[in-house]
């Protein structure tokens, strides 16, 4: 009797399903189609909530939403910019979060494939998928920072002309000390776009790690050992969702609350 | 020397940047366990704290994963 479910290696390149006008449609694609169809069943659910009789699945919604609420507003430190930073910060979090729980009680699914590649493919598992959130979180601090700022005055954020003009006219030795700030300004246009890469890379390695890990203890032996390995992924796929949230939040928190 | 040979040499190189993470996340759990010894009360704070903590350090082992794969 075999006690172990051979598994083919997991590659990091998802094999594209088929070509639409030569898009190439990859089972994370579908993923999201289907995730999204259920979002949209669930805010039509959350729109009939009442007040006065609340569900118990009512009441795990308002759970997961004030504990994501009170982390922001711990994190960013005012009621004012966690406002402004909730909506985009809420359907980050539940969106890995989501990922994160499909990829560990549903790990059948990638058992489904057609001509080879798999139909249905857990979506922070695919680098491309953590590649866009991290770029939208960065993007939208840059947004926030322009509308704060004024667009002029976000070029001198990181060229910094006006601070060494402004220094040069107070004293010689002020002025060689804003030249050192400006080479740092220089230096943040470089760290805007590292902070992409670590916040994608962190996310993608931590998924991907976790379902090699599952493959591998799969084909050692099945039938009891991969459970705790799924509760321990699980652990971090939650940790991960709160560690990539609150980086966004405090990039937000930090390009709103920004003088120049 | 053989390009096969090359790649798993970098593939170990790659791996070697895992060193530090262990000593790191061990620091930051000696940290903790000090900090709720003088004062037990944080122990609840604390903990979500030092599970963020960790996770980011943890984030250079992951790079160090990803290369591996990749190269």
């Amino acid at each position: 009797m075999p006690l172990n479910i051979p598994s083919e290696p997991l590659s990091i390149r998802v094999e594209p399903l088929g070509y639409f006008y030569g898009l190439p449609i990859t089972g994370t694609m579908v993923m999201f189609m289907v995730e999204l169809l259920l979002f949209g069943i669930l805010f039509i659910a959350v729109s009939k909530f009442r007040v006065e009789k609340p569900g118990k699945f009512q009441i795990l919604v308002e759970m997961i939403f004030e504990t994501i609420q009170g982390l922001i507003k711990q994190i960013s430190g005012s009621d004012e910019i966690a406002k402004r930073v909730l909506p985009l910060i809420t359907s980050l979090i539940i969106l890995i979060l989501t990922s994160d729980i499909v990829l560990t009680f549903l790990p059948f699914l990638s058992g489904f494939t057609y001509e080879g590649a798999t139909i249905f493919r857990s979506h922070t598992n695919d680098f491309n998928t953590t590649f866009a959130l991290a770029v939208i979180s960065v993007v939208a601090a840059q947004i926030f920072s322009v509308i704060k700022l004024t667009p002029f005055n976000y070029i001198f954020r990181y060229i910094k002309v006006k601070q060494v003009v402004l220094s040069f006219k107070k004293g010689i030795k002020e002025g060689f000390m804003s030249l050192i700030d400006a080479f740092i300004g220089v230096l943040d246009i470089i760290s805007e776009f590292a902070k992409m890469i670590s916040l994608s890379l962190r996310l993608f390695g931590n998924m991907f790690a976790g379902e090699l890990l599952q493959g591998v203890l799969m084909s050692i032996f099945a039938i009891a050992l991969p459970l705790p390995i799924m509760g321990l992924s699980l652990l971090s796929g939650v940790i991960q969702a709160v560690v990539f949230g609150s980086l966004v939040t405090s990039y937000l928190a930090g390009a709103l609350s920004e003088n120049i | 020397m053989d390009v096969e040979v090359v790649r798993y040499i970098a593939k170990a190189l790659a791996i070697l940047s895992m060193i530090a993470t262990p000593i790191a996340e061990a620091s930051i759990a000696r940290s903790a366990f000090e900090a709720i010894g003088r004062n037990p009360k944080l122990e609840e704070t604390l903990f979500s704290k030092v599970i963020i903590a960790i996770a980011l350090v943890e984030s250079t082992a992951i790079y160090a994963l990803v290369a591996f794969f990749t190269l």
